[in-house]
């Protein structure tokens, strides 16, 4: 199975994107639109979390 | 269909028929309303988490009297994946368990020992996906029985 944490992201994050994209949309282009900018927003803001949050010790 | 776009609505009864589908196998209530891609499309995501959740050894929830709040909302997203969730404790945990037993009961062990399986994580957070997916699919069946979505393209 997969162990990579990118991996994880990136996949949950198309998921995420599209399902809320079609449940929140119903014209093509502000679908893709939207589904962009949430995948974009999933990804991204966690990486920069991560990161902000890496010099901390558990 | 109405002049804004919005398809007709269903009778009270379909809406019923098809909340009741969507909760029993998710995506099933569009099915029933004939919102086919809408259908397969949503339905297909909650069931890919699902799946993967128990492909990456997912630990379905267990009722912990220690932590009862946190553990129950736990319980409550598992849940909403229907009866594929209470499949899946029968295949984990050999019956329908719903509560964390005794340490020392061979149900809390395989949660403890599937809770350290290196996966684990991931597979949990897809199987609350799934639940969380599937509850936010049924106010939406209920919308589109009603007649509040565009039916343009019946997606």
């Amino acid at each position: 199975m997969i162990r990579s944490h990118l991996v994880h992201l990136l996949l949950q994050s198309a998921m995420l994107s599209t399902f809320f994209a079609v449940l929140l949309h119903d014209e093509p282009k502000r679908r893709k639109r939207f589904g962009g900018i949430l995948f974009a927003a999933l990804t991204l803001g966690t990486v920069i979390l991560a990161t902000l949050m890496a010099p901390f010790p558990r | 269909m109405k002049e804004n776009g919005e398809a007709p609505a269903a009778t009270p009864a379909q809406r019923w028929v098809a909340i009741l589908a969507g909760a029993v196998f998710p995506g099933l209530g569009y099915l029933v309303l004939r919102r086919w891609r809408r259908g397969l499309l949503l339905g297909g995501l909650v069931l890919g988490s699902f799946g993967l959740g128990l492909a990456h050894d997912g630990t379905l929830a267990l009722r912990n009297p220690e932590q009862p709040f946190l553990s129950t909302l736990q319980l409550v997203g598992n849940v909403g994946a229907g009866p594929l969730d209470l499949a899946a404790r029968i295949a984990v945990y050999g019956g329908p368990r719903y509560r964390l037993p005794h340490e020392t009961h061979s149900v809390a062990q395989t949660f403890r020992s599937r809770m350290r399986l290196p996966t684990s994580t991931y597979g949990t957070a897809y199987l609350w996906i799934a639940g969380l997916m599937n509850y936010l699919l049924l106010f939406d069946v209920w919308d589109v029985g009603r007649g509040l979505r565009p039916s343009a393209g019946r997606s």
